[in-house]
């Protein structure tokens, strides 16, 4: 064994180690930017296959919202309201708040786990950075009709989309296309084969078998007042209504 | 002035004297002259100074004067008793730094990580560092064991110096283990489900022992503070304590000479001082070591996060960590007694518990004197074979093997994840161009087709990644023929928001007459694409 080898190789060698750290000490700064942007990009995508899972049902997979019913989230001065109301925290603060404790006086439920809903903190902030990724300058090239292979076209209602009138059904319910109808619509709340959601209560428990036709129809064609049931009417036809209820009734 | 120069001269020597003293202390009793000698590479005084320093430093004591020149070849012992104990102080340092920027609790451990990550100097290479320490650290001490079984050092005198060393190897497995939740992401929160949910298959007890485990009946907040505790206090305390009985042993009996010496085939009158030799050496490694882990964790090591733990969302794969793997592997077989017992009773306790036993009375089971391979060869036999069924075991617990989902969400999950792990994770980002692409009938023109003005990253140039994804989902497409007859993959790309797009892939293909499809979308963040 080489003593002095040893050393000087050693001293060499602990040289090298601090002006390595030296060099990353230097390069940390912009490193931590970097990762900080990529977090911020990585929370929003993460926001936005939250908002295709609990928040497009009503909102719109764009963030179009429903004429009349659910506002727009994609618009400038979605949130210029929070003045009005002496709300002293950042705009960021503001849709967390409204995201989590939902919105008094409107559909809007709590989505937080705090306030009974099915959300933790970390994702109601990957949906404030994903909604709040629509404030600014889009840019070109967002095309409105949906991404992709057919399941994923937009729920009916969504602008571009012929919107049927109500009118006298046309004949007996199809289940086939009822489940059609229910993924694009429904399942968003009440889950896939209507089950039950986060939002929306099952569909196929014995209470629910027990009621009539007639209830269904209310229900869907007008909403559910005091509840996130929103009314279909304007957006389904009387014929959808009736298949919806047949697929209904043969998952019952 | 000469007067002056008179004057001064007791006081030099009196200076002198007293330098000389303070030094001696500080280097244990050596004297600078004997510390001259020493860096020099000058051979000892006798009697010998440098073996006085193991008298005199608290440090010092602890480490023997000199070593038989046997047992210090690296080709010997290849120094991985020595490599745990540097391990354990790099993994202690780095950790204790780490718990300042940490809080055990589900609704901020994940978020510390991404603090750490984000916005700590060094807070990347450090996690990065405690990270490999560990994994090396596991991989050391179970090479160290193998080692001391193949040169039959756990013979006696060195029997219960053994069993020790596999309580040590039973707290480093419980060290990495319990490291493994604090970051709260979706690896932890399942790779600790699953190993609870063996301890709770025990009959009688499990549920109890299970509750204890977790304070609660699933994993959450109190399980987060359990294994903190158990990880940051409880744990190094039991380390230090083995860990102390382990080295005084070692050092009291020595390192166990190699078995041709050990048998008097090979003479062995040479000894090598620690003073300077080994010391020397030792630092020299010490060094070399910190530069090999800062190499690799700013180079390819990269600690792995995943997404935020999810009770509501099972990961398609969740894997034990690599050195519980052998235990997920035996799950995987077949249940032996029709049902009566639980399968992870008796694969995931009962034989994993009977292999630790057999470790711990090892050398009381194995009692003959024989060191050298030829003299013992059914044991160096039982070795091979224990090692061989230990790769098997382990291939077995790893996804590759029986634990295949169905073969659409297989090529989803490989192709287009949710978890930014994905193959399409490896298109740069100027090359996801808004356009739908089937795999049937797919050439390189398809893709200019779709906007010949974005035909690749730079103007002109064809996407060649893209073109490379759409060609690797072709062949799985092909490949799995079998399970998916008829099979079709659509791949379509939308500008979703700002910096953000949209990838769907939809999987339809012939099952009974019918077809059937399969869907999934993920989203892709400039920030996270490469470019």
């Amino acid at each position: 064994m080489n003593v002095v080898r040893n050393l000087v190789i050693g001293t060499i060698a602990a040289i090298v180690v601090t002006a390595l750290l030296l060099v990353v000490f230097l390069g940390e700064p912009a490193r931590m930017k970097e990762t900080t942007n990529a977090q911020l990009g990585e929370s929003i995508a993460r926001g936005a296959l939250g908002y295709d899972a609990y928040c497009g049902g009503c909102h719109g997979q764009r963030g179009e919202g429903l004429a009349g019913i659910y506002p727009p989230l994609n618009v400038k001065d979605m949130w210029s309201d929070r003045e009005d109301i002496a709300f002293y925290g950042t705009l960021e603060d503001y849709v967390q708040l409204n995201i989590s404790a939902g919105h008094p006086a409107s559909r809007m439920p709590s989505w937080s786990v705090e306030f009974g809903g099915p959300l933790r903190e970390d994702q109601i902030m990957d949906l404030t950075n994903y909604v709040l990724n629509w404030q600014g300058p889009q840019p070109p090239g967002v095309r409105l009709e949906l991404a992709g292979p057919e399941p994923t076209k937009p729920p009916q209602g969504t602008p571009g989309v012929v919107v049927t009138t109500p009118e006298a059904p046309t004949g007996e319910g199809d289940s086939a296309k009822g489940e059609q109808i229910f993924v694009q619509s429904c399942s968003a709340c009440h889950g896939a084969s209507a089950e039950g959601g986060s939002l929306g209560p099952t569909l196929v428990s014995a209470d629910q078998a027990a009621k009539d036709d007639d209830f269904f129809r209310e229900t869907i064609t007008n909403g559910r007042p005091g509840t996130a049931m929103p009314a279909w009417g304007p957006l389904l036809g009387a014929q959808d209504v009736e298949d919806v209820i047949a697929f209904l009734r043969s998952r019952q | 002035m000469a007067e002056s120069a008179e004057e001064k001269k007791p006081f030099v020597e009196k200076a002198r004297g007293f330098t000389n003293e303070w030094l001696t202390s500080v280097l244990g009793g050596m004297s600078p002259k004997d510390m001259r000698e020493l860096l020099q590479g000058e051979p000892p005084g006798r009697p010998n100074p440098r073996y006085k320093v193991h008298n005199v430093s608290f440090w010092f004591h602890m480490k023997p004067r000199w070593y038989p020149k046997s047992v210090t070849r690296i080709s010997y012992t290849f120094a991985l008793g020595w490599i745990s104990a540097f391990l354990s102080i790099v993994l202690g340092v780095s950790g204790f730094i780490l718990m300042f920027y940490y809080t055990p609790s589900t609704g901020q451990a994940y978020g510390d990580i991404l603090t750490i990550l984000g916005n700590v100097y060094f807070g990347k290479t450090l996690r990065d560092f405690h990270r490999l320490g560990a994994e090396l650290m596991v991989a050391v001490v179970m090479l160290h064991m193998v080692r001391v079984y193949f040169t039959a050092s756990y013979k006696q005198p060195r029997s219960f110096n053994w069993t020790v060393g596999v309580s040590l190897l039973l707290v480093t497995w419980l060290f990495s283990y319990s490291g493994y939740l604090l970051p709260w992401d979706q690896l932890a929160y399942w790779a600790v489900t699953i190993g609870v949910s063996m301890a709770s298959s025990i009959p009688v007890i499990g549920d109890q022992l299970s509750l204890v485990l977790l304070g609660a009946p699933a994993v959450g907040q109190p399980a987060l503070l359990r294994f903190y505790a158990l990880h940051v206090i409880i744990l190094p305390l039991a380390l230090i304590f083995i860990f102390g009985i382990h080295y005084h042993k070692v050092v009291r009996q020595g390192i166990s000479k190699p078995p041709s010496v050990d048998a008097g085939d090979k003479p062995d009158k040479e000894r090598v001082s620690f003073l300077p030799e080994v010391f020397s050496r030792e630092a020299l490694w010490v060094i070399l070591g910190m530069l090999a882990l800062f190499v690799a964790v700013w180079t390819f090591f990269s600690a792995p996060l995943e997404m935020h733990a999810d009770p509501q969302v099972t990961p398609l794969h969740s894997t034990a960590p690599w050195y519980f793997l052998w235990i997920q592997g035996l799950i995987k077989l077949p249940d032996i007694f029709g049902g009566i017992i639980e399968g992870k009773f008796i694969y995931g306790i009962v034989i994993p518990g009977i292999v630790i036993g057999l470790l711990i009375g090892l050398p009381y089971l194995d009692r003959g004197p024989a060191r050298r391979w030829k003299d013992r060869k059914g044991m160096v036999a039982i070795g091979i074979v224990t090692i061989i069924l230990w790769v098997i075991l382990t291939y077995m617990g790893t996804p590759a093997y029986k634990a295949k989902a169905s073969a659409e969400e297989e090529i989803a999950l490989e192709f287009v994840p949710y978890d930014r792990h994905g193959e399409i994770n490896e298109v740069p980002w100027d090359q996801l161009i808004d356009g739908d692409y089937g795999t049937e009938n797919f050439t390189e023109s398809s893709v200019i087709a779709v906007d010949p003005a974005h035909s690749g990253s730079e103007a002109g140039e064809p996407p060649e990644q893209l073109i490379e994804f759409m060609g690797d989902l072709s062949k799985a497409m092909e490949k799995d023929q079998d399970d998916l007859p008829g099979g079709v993959a659509m791949v379509s790309i939308r500008i979703w928001q700002r910096e953000l797009k949209r990838v769907d892939i939809k999987i339809t293909w012939q099952e009974e007459g019918e077809e059937q499809e399969f869907f999934q979308h993920t989203y892709i963040h400039r920030a996270f694409a490469p470019h």
